[in-house]
């Protein structure tokens, strides 16, 4: 049992490379994240910002072309890095869970729910198994339970998979949960539920949440504080209401103005200029600079550092140096 | 991981026929495939123009004779050089299976084009006898085939394009009825394009290339089936040598001079060797996702 | 109750296709050129014995008539009589004295092809990229490009004339001797079996590895689920799916295969009695023969339908 505010999650100078069709990418850029327990840190960033890529890292289900490299990478306490597959098979599942983006595509398409059910709480030395399967989904609103566990994975729809998939994570009680777009495929209304389904997770578990987004109202309901990834590197750090309504890295800036042109239906969307840099080339300076409108000459001459910025806030940018 | 909408690369427009031109160019399969058929063709070749003994032509005082320099797969039992007589009924073997598959491929690839574009009705009638025809077992197909036709090369190709049309019938329907919701043929429909260059002009290109696999493994197994129906007795018949009707030739003295039925049987595996690895070349220089189709 | 609709469904459906494909037989071999008359009794045979004998056989009415009056016969069990090949003995007793050894055949290189292909496959894939598997990648394609009944021979030379482990030729009927029906069916089986089990195991090894990266395989893992335990329940079991579906697939070409090797080692098979009365130019027997083989086909497709529907919960459902 781990102290209220003692830290869960400690991740220092994470990289992950990636070797795909003779080149090596270097897709996770040194990242550094703490959580602590009850905390929720949302994870924004676009498709290839190598936001996924850094959750697999976490339960070590990095593909088997990519090489992890880090200086601390702990969870509550005990090495992700060095540990034996064994030790790591213990705490997937235990102390470490995740929510995949497609529930379809978490459960075994020949297999009942129910065997997946009594998979997971066998493991958990919940005998018999029926009827902690039962009380689990109706934890996540799902009425009907004795249907959903004698149905296949093809006859639900999936919101309710989802939160069948929501269920099973509750099952282990573990201390910190991934959760990979998990609402992205389920429409709005299907959305709302689960998001206050994480929120009761949050509350009656203690749960440590990693939110993985690209969308940011649904990061900003949800996060305590959010971190910004930009092609593989942590751009920008801080208390939710501190990032959004006054951000500090231009790219930032960029998104969430866009975001809000959104969400008040204005006619014409902000546009950040340019592309995403290659993820294969060696990076000298920082990486959003060829596309920022503040950008000055020695932007793209130095690595850049995380500096502290505010009370609790971190911004990877000369603008803010020494500020 | 990859981003919602992307089109599988074989669906796109032939624009990525050269792309697929080089993956099978650097294809470690394909090389080795094409140089045995390379090989292969470098012997008939050579053999045929350089050989001092014809495909005929007795010889008794050289009757089964082990391999050796002078005839380097030993004689059968007229005294003919069995390496002449395997180059010249290789090309025979080889003759009958294309066209036979030619004709099946442009048949079956006929039906399956017209009974996957329109559907309906026509569609599943249609398929229910493919099905049926494609639920004969091959020799069975064949046997009645030369009943009614009589013995005989071209009936032996008639038999392999009978069976295989099933194979691309299926194949060409799948693909088609898949194309058939693309966008441009949608535009070209509404262009007012008649079905016929629709299928020609807009399907046809894009389901080339698997069809073109299923060709290269029929070659193969084409001349297996002619093989074993002259083997029989039921397909080409001596003296036109073939390679069936040399190894039904060597069967009758197996025991005594092995060589001949053996070596012709392996000079057979040699060449449908090099057009399998020729055909796994091909399919590999195609998206992934559409080898499964294939097997 | 879904499941038996499902199969309801399926067995009408073979049944009918049995009964057109019989039709199709039928009218092809009628279509031959040459009277079946002058085949069977020559041609210096009397006008009236020829008559008399068209009578019999009823070969003056309409062929739907002809056809009717032999499927009717057939469903009881009577496919007529053998008329040129074995003079008397009806068409029925010829193939049921047959069949079995097809049948011994047939099954004991099915079992063959799948002992072998379930381990080759198996292998190659858990050992992707390393020595296992480019031997049984190479050595599969290599069997799928002999000719099944040539392999048979090469077989013969080693095992028979060389070590002289298994009899070169001959069978013994399973009735007779099951031991020896086995140790003298091992060759011909086997060399059927190869070329098949080299499409299988591809087939497999292909299944599996695209299996191996699917999404709920990454989501077995997350839930801390032991590697041999997402193996067998994860990955074999949904790539048993499509090596299943290539069984049945590849029913027409494993019989194929039968009625050439049957030949190659005198087994007194179906095979080799279609190919006699081929022969003979006895019709009769020719069109039993076939419609028995396109049975078994039929059965076997049925049978691979059945087991990928209880395999694969998204088909009937």
């Amino acid at each position: 049992m781990s102290l209220a505010n003692a830290p869960v999650l400690r991740v220092d100078g994470l990289d992950l490379f990636l070797d795909a069709m003779g080149r090596r990418l270097h897709v996770v850029r040194s990242v550094d994240l703490d959580l602590r327990a009850a905390e929720v840190l949302g994870l924004i960033g676009e498709s290839g910002s190598g936001k996924t890529m850094t959750g697999l890292s976490l339960l070590r289900l990095e593909p088997e072309n990519a090489e992890i490299v880090a200086r601390t990478l702990r969870l509550d306490g005990a090495d992700l890095l060095g540990a034996s597959r064994a030790a790591l098979r213990g705490m997937r599942g235990r102390k470490i869970a995740m929510i995949f983006q497609d529930p379809v595509g978490a459960f075994n398409p020949a297999k009942r729910i129910g065997w997946h059910a009594r998979q997971v709480l066998t493991r958990r030395g919940r005998s018999p198994w029926r009827p902690a399967a039962l009380d689990l989904l109706a934890e996540v609103e799902i009425a009907d339970g004795g249907r959903v566990l004698a149905s296949y994975p093809h006859q639900l729809s999936g919101g309710m998979l989802q939160r069948v998939l929501i269920a099973l994570v509750l099952a282990a009680e573990p201390q910190l949960i991934i959760a990979d777009e998990p609402t992205t495929n389920l429409d709005n209304i299907v959305e709302q539920q689960i998001l206050r389904l994480f929120r009761k997770m949050k509350r009656t578990h203690g749960a440590a949440f990693i939110f993985i987004t690209h969308d940011m109202t649904v990061a900003a309901a949800l996060s305590d504080r959010i971190a910004v990834m930009y092609a593989g590197e942590i751009v920008e750090v801080g208390p939710t209401r501190a990032v959004f309504e006054a951000p500090k890295h231009p790219y930032t800036v960029g998104l969430i103005r866009t975001s809000r042109a959104l969400h008040e239906g204005a006619e014409r969307l902000p546009e950040i200029a340019g592309d995403l840099p290659s993820l294969a080339d060696a990076r000298l300076g920082c990486a959003f600079a060829p596309r920022c409108p503040d950008r000055r000459a020695e932007c793209s001459t130095r690595p850049i550092a995380l500096a502290r910025v505010g009370d609790e806030g971190q911004v990877r940018c000369l603008l803010y140096d020494g500020a | 991981m990859m981003a919602g909408g992307m089109m599988p690369r074989w669906m796109k427009r032939s624009r990525s026929a050269g792309g697929m031109w080089h993956t099978f160019r650097t294809n470690r399969v394909a090389q080795v495939g094409t140089t045995i058929i390379l090989i292969a063709a470098a012997v008939i070749v050579l053999v045929g123009l350089f050989s001092p003994y014809g495909p005929t032509g007795n010889d008794y005082m050289n009757i089964l004779r082990p391999p050796s320099l002078s005839h380097p797969f030993g004689t059968d039992s007229f005294g003919r050089d069995v390496l002449t007589r395997v180059v010249y009924g290789a090309q025979v073997s080889l003759l009958i299976s294309f066209a036979g598959l030619l004709l099946g491929g442009l048949i079956g690839t006929v039906i399956g084009m017209v009974s996957g574009f329109w559907g309906g009705v026509l569609d599943a009638v249609t398929m229910r006898f493919i099905d049926l025809l494609y639920s004969f077992p091959t020799y069975v197909l064949a046997l009645c085939l030369m009943l009614l036709l009589g013995y005989g090369s071209r009936s032996v190709s008639l038999a392999i394009a009978l069976i295989y049309v099933p194979n691309f019938a299926r194949l060409s329907r799948s693909m088609t009825e898949a194309t058939r919701a693309e966008n441009y043929v949608t535009a070209a429909r509404l262009m007012g394009q008649s079905p016929a260059r629709i299928l020609l002009r807009e399907i046809l290109p894009n389901i080339a290339a698997p069809l073109l696999v299923q060709f290269s493994a029929g070659l193969g197994f084409g001349i297996i089936l002619e093989a074993g129906l002259s083997f029989v007795g039921l397909g080409v018949q001596p003296p036109t040598p073939s390679l069936g009707v040399m190894m039904a030739d060597g069967k009758d003295y197996f025991q005594r001079a092995p060589w001949v039925l053996t070596l012709t049987g392996l000079s057979v595996a040699w060449i449908i060797l090099g057009l399998n690895l020729l055909g796994d070349g091909l399919r590999d220089a195609l998206d992934p996702r559409l080898r499964r189709r294939l097997s | 109750m879904k499941i038996l609709l499902y199969l309801g469904v399926k067995v009408a459906g073979s049944l009918a296709m049995l009964m057109v494909g019989a039709a199709v037989v039928f009218l092809l071999l009628h279509a031959i050129p040459g009277d079946a008359a002058i085949a069977a009794l020559g041609e210096q045979a009397s006008p009236e014995a020829m008559a008399s004998f068209r009578l019999q056989h009823h070969l003056n009415d309409p062929l739907v008539v002809q056809f009717w009056a032999w499927a009717s016969a057939a469903l009881t069990g009577d496919l007529g009589k053998s008329i040129s090949l074995a003079g008397g003995f009806s068409t029925a007793s010829l193939i049921a004295g047959s069949l079995p050894n097809t049948l011994f055949v047939g099954a004991y290189a099915l079992v063959l092809a799948l002992a072998i292909s379930l381990a080759a496959g198996s292998v190659a894939a858990a050992r992707h990229g390393r020595i296992e598997d480019v031997v049984a990648t190479s050595a599969a394609i290599v069997t799928i490009s002999m000719p099944d009944f040539w392999l048979g021979y090469v077989l013969v030379l080693i095992f028979s004339l060389g070590f002289g482990w298994f009899p070169a030729y001959g069978f013994i009927r399973p009735g007779e001797s099951l031991g020896g029906a086995f140790h003298s069916g091992f060759l011909p089986a086997l060399a059927i079996a190869v070329p098949m089990a080299g499409i299988f195991s591809r087939m497999l090894r292909a299944s599996l590895l695209e299996t191996f990266r699917r999404a709920y395989v990454v989501s077995a893992h997350a839930m801390g689920f032991g590697r041999s335990f997402i193996f067998w329940h994860y990955v074999f079991r949904n790539a048993l799916i499509p090596y299943v579906t290539t069984i049945g697939l590849q029913a027409r070409y494993l019989l194929g295969g039968v009625v050439v090797i049957e030949r190659v080692f005198g087994v007194p098979g179906v095979g080799s009695l279609m190919v006699d009365a081929a022969f003979a130019r006895d019709y009769g027997v020719v069109q039993g023969c076939a419609v028995v083989f396109l049975l078994i086909v039929i059965a076997v497709n049925f049978i691979v339908d059945a087991v990928c529907g209880v395999l694969d919960p998204r088909r009937a459902g």
